[in-house]
């Protein structure tokens, strides 16, 4: 059974059918990939899956439980976080505050005190140095992985990334993916949303293309790289990136 | 009750839908221009029904000449006017900023007014129904003409306003600026004029629907009634959610009609009930409070436009407690000196200091507006007046704080799904229920002789005084403590991002109400401190805008001296007392006075921060030292290392030990993710 299934769900804004009818899973213990072009619906999906997205049609199962209609936080309890795409850092707070506040909510009671878990999260993503800034003061690329650690602070199941990569250096990129596959090794399931294609087919066990809110495509990343389709709707008929 | 009768009252009614119309259409097209809702509409409406009356009556000109030089020229020269020197600088200020400088227009404008057309004009401010009491028969009914030439007003009014929006350059333009203001210029338009149009516009609908309502009132012109009957238009313009003209029509129309009908039950029964006269009286209140709570809400939203987060201070205990020893001290000290009424208002400026407190944590930390804090003092001091009876007694305290912290519950449970705006508007309709009904209700409260006392070892002024001054110190520390703790971290991320706050698991509806209850509690210790300073007290002490210290300057003076600032409550309430003192010591400057409230509450459009936050910036850039709440600021960040082989522990390299404990940390979360991912 897959940690996370989306069935045939449906969002229309207005007459404009965002999703239709689209079908997804994320196994625990990997990366599972979501591309497609701008407005694809890949955000609303994220949306879809947290709880802050009403959906016409469908069903989310998180770990054989129907969370279909469940409130947003609620859903975070059963251990579903998310980073945004469009910053939605707690941007007057410390950076150390946005990881500390989340790792409050959700209190482990097993002994690890918020703040211990909040420094070592601090030090995973190497935002020691950064610690007591404000955190709007923070170069995109560092204040997204301020939103990867106060997610993992809440100790997810499921990490929904919304186009981490972006504005990171590359090398800074190339430590987001170790950083990812580790943390798929320990059983986290991911969904990615991410541009950044290299990265996609370097890290993801399986990939979802969606067009038009409609999926075009799933496979391995292998074969999505294969798919003539997939290279017309997203990656371009002139070829392929290896 | 004949059928002519209904008929009657059926068009009478229409007539007054006519004028909410056309004030509820302007408030729609500054709105949707600017991203602004107008809390002074119906003050500038008041001013230009006054100018009208003053050019008409004072300066007999003849109706049409009046009529062209107050809407035509004096209301978009007023209109102009706002823009340029206002609402032009809010765009990308928060929402509480917009609210805030609009409600300082607001009270602004009413303090104008009182300076030009002082309480003792003669003759009275009153204005005639056009044609007078000139009757047209149509269908075997006498309609007066005054409201004839209202329906045809509001049917021009919705004709032209579809034209003009619809039809013309400028109205596409207007629709435009309110979505990207820079993209609209970068698309040829200029938005700063577009802009401009709009409130030119806006202001000329809330002048003509003053001058057509102004001579339907009983009684003469009265600056405050005429300013809050913008409420119809509130409701009416809430009805098409700020949005749909044609909806806030319909809403116009279905508040008309109902309170036309009231006004026909009114008439047939032979003594209507207290409450029907209560409904009737506040009937726009009400319905504006129920189309906000029944109206759809926007969901929580995701990337709301990027705005300047405001700063909020996190000074130490230690601190604190400094502060608070010398504030007691200081107000002793004070307190021996001053004598007579500069006492009295010693013991106000605390008793208020108290209510403006409650805004820190609910809108300094949390970023929830409230118009009714002054509301809650005054139910906290009226429930606990009751209960523990004017002999007084520290037990009244406590009844205070539990009686509108509960009565705040209430009034957030169904107001909690509210946000920004339609939280504010929703507390601003409380606050004037309340005000009409509850504390007019009782006979003693409603002339504002109902006595307090206090308990016989605080009898003295000074004993008081100082007891006040520590209520004052410790509920200033006790917000403190909120402000440290990790509750102080949960309001503001909620405040920060709404969306992310849930996405981490955080129950807003709990976080929301609790805060709420804890601010309305504090007022409530205020209120009810303020009655037993003063001896007695009433309505006019805790009213919105009517009375010596209305609600909406306790706003004003709150978010100037810093929302978010524990000292900001002391000096803003130094400031609102002061402010009509010094205009009764020195005659010269009182009508600069009056206005004052209004001309700082619009200052923050400059100065979100406050007052105290800019002034310890000053001090610090001065002698160079480093701030309690953000940090220090970074210049030149040091980049890490990715792995980083050794870090800095707060100043000094980490050991060996430390490193191993925190790999073990980040270990543990590891397992933690897996084990919960495989249990099932």
């Amino acid at each position: 059974m897959s940690l996370l299934e989306v069935a045939e769900v449906t969002v229309r804004f207005g007459g404009n059918l965002a999703l239709d009818a689209v079908s997804l899973t994320v196994d625990a213990g990997s990366v599972t990939g979501l591309i497609g072009p701008n407005g694809a619906g890949k955000t609303t999906m994220f949306n879809v899956i947290t709880g802050l997205q009403p959906i016409d049609a469908g069903r989310v199962v998180l770990d054989g439980s129907d969370i279909t209609g469940m409130r947003p936080f609620r859903r975070a309890r059963a251990g579903i976080a998310r980073t945004f795409q469009r910053l939605e850092s707690f941007g007057s707070m410390t950076v150390r505050e946005n990881v500390l506040v989340a790792a409050e909510v959700r209190r482990d009671r097993a002994g690890l005190t918020p703040a211990m878990v909040t420094d070592a999260l601090l030090e995973r993503l190497s935002l020691r140095d950064v610690a007591d800034d404000r955190t709007e003061e923070l170069p995109t690329g560092r204040a997204r992985l301020v939103e990867i650690a106060r997610a993992l602070a809440t100790r997810p199941k499921l990490l929904l990334l919304d186009e981490p990569a972006s504005g990171l250096s590359e090398s800074e990129g190339a430590e987001l993916a170790t950083l990812l596959v580790e943390l798929a090794d320990g059983g986290l399931g991911i969904l990615l949303v991410e541009h950044d294609v290299p990265l996609v087919m370097q890290v993801c066990a399986r990939v979802f293309v969606l067009d038009f809110g409609a999926v075009l495509a799933t496979g391995s990343a292998r074969e999505i790289q294969a798919d003539t389709a997939v290279q017309q709707a997203y990656l371009g008929t002139a070829g392929v990136v290896a | 009750m004949h059928f002519s009768e209904i008929i009657q009252f059926t068009i009478l009614g229409l007539a007054t839908a006519g004028v909410y119309a056309v004030a509820a259409s302007g408030l729609v097209v500054t709105y949707q221009t600017s991203g602004i809702f107008n809390f002074a509409h119906g003050a500038v409406g008041m001013i230009v029904a006054y100018v009208y009356w003053e050019l008409r009556v004072r300066q007999h000109l003849p109706a049409p000449v009046a009529i062209v030089l107050a809407l035509f020229v004096i209301a978009p020269l007023l209109g102009a006017l706002i823009e340029r020197l206002l609402m032009r600088h809010l765009s990308g200020a928060s929402e509480i900023t917009k609210i805030v400088v609009t409600i300082g227009l607001l009270v602004g404008l009413l303090g104008v007014a009182r300076v030009v057309w002082s309480g003792d004009i003669d003759p009275p401010p009153n204005l005639t129904r056009f044609f007078g009491d000139n009757v047209v028969r149509v269908g075997g009914v006498n309609l007066p003409w005054h409201q004839v030439i209202v329906l045809i007003c509001a049917a021009l009014v919705a004709v032209g306003l579809r034209i003009v929006l619809k039809g013309t350059r400028l109205g596409v333009a207007m629709r435009a600026v309110v979505d990207d203001r820079d993209l609209t210029g970068l698309n040829g338009c200029d938005p700063a004029r577009t802009s401009m149009s709009a409130w030119m516009l806006g202001s000329f609908l809330a002048g003509l629907a003053g001058i057509l309502i102004a001579p339907t009132l009983p009684g003469n012109l009265d600056q405050a009634t005429l300013t809050l009957l913008v409420i119809n238009a509130f409701a009416a313009a809430m009805v098409g959610r700020l949005r749909s003209l044609p909806l806030t029509f319909l809403g116009a129309v279905i508040l008309g009609l109902a309170s036309s009908y009231m006004d026909l039950g009114a008439a047939h029964l032979s003594s209507p009930p207290t409450w029907y006269n209560d409904v009737r009286g506040s009937l726009p209140v009400i319905l504006l409070f129920v189309v906000l709570l029944v109206i759809p809400q926007e969901r929580i939203k995701v990337s709301a436009a990027t705005q300047k987060l405001g700063r909020i201070p996190r000074p130490s205990f230690r601190k604190g407690i400094i502060a608070a020893a010398g504030l007691v001290v200081g107000v002793a000290v004070v307190g021996q000196i001053f004598h007579g009424a500069d006492l009295r208002n010693l013991g106000v400026v605390v008793a208020l200091a108290i209510v403006m407190l409650s805004y820190v944590p609910l809108t300094g930390y949390a970023g929830q507006l409230s118009l009714a804090q002054l509301t809650f003092a005054g139910l906290g001091a009226f429930v606990a007046v009751v209960v523990v009876g004017p002999d007084g007694s520290l037990a009244g305290l406590v009844v205070a704080f539990v009686a509108a912290a509960v009565i705040g519950a209430l009034v957030a449970l169904p107001a909690l799904r509210l946000q920004g705006l339609y939280l504010a508007l929703a507390t601003m309709a409380f606050a004037l229920v309340v005000e009409n009904v509850v504390f007019a209700g009782d006979q003693n409260f409603s002339s504002g002789t109902r006595a307090f006392g206090r308990p016989s070892f605080l009898a003295g002024d000074h004993a008081y005084l100082i007891f006040m001054t520590v209520v004052f110190a410790v509920l200033g520390l006790g917000v403190l403590a909120l402000r440290r703790s990790a509750y102080g971290r949960r309001l503001q991320a909620l405040k920060d991002s709404p969306a992310a706050s849930a996405t981490i698991g955080m129950n807003q509806t709990v976080v929301k109400l609790a805060v709420f209850a804890f601010s309305a509690g504090i007022a409530g210790i205020g209120g009810y401190l303020l009655g037993c300073w003063k001896g007695q007290v009433g309505q006019s002490d805790f009213s919105l805008i009517n009375g010596a210290l209305p609600g909406l300057a306790v706003l004003l003076l709150a978010v100037v001296g810093g929302i978010a600032v524990i000292a900001g409550a002391f000096l803003g309430a130094v400031f609102l007392v002061a402010m009509p003192r010094l205009g009764e010591i020195f005659p010269s400057i009182n009508d600069l006075m009056l206005v004052a409230p209004g001309l700082i509450g619009v200052t923050l459009a400059q100065n979100p921060d406050g007052a105290v936050m800019q002034a310890v910036d000053r001090v610090r850039e001065r002698f160079g030292g480093t701030e309690d709440a953000t940090g220090p600021e970074v210049t030149g960040r040091v980049d890490s290392p990715l792995v980083p082989e050794a870090f800095v522990f707060g100043g000094r390299t980490a050991t060996e030990a430390e490193l191993a404990a925190l790999d073990a940390g980040l270990g543990a979360i590891r397992e933690d993710c897996g084990v919960a991912a495989r249990g099932r």
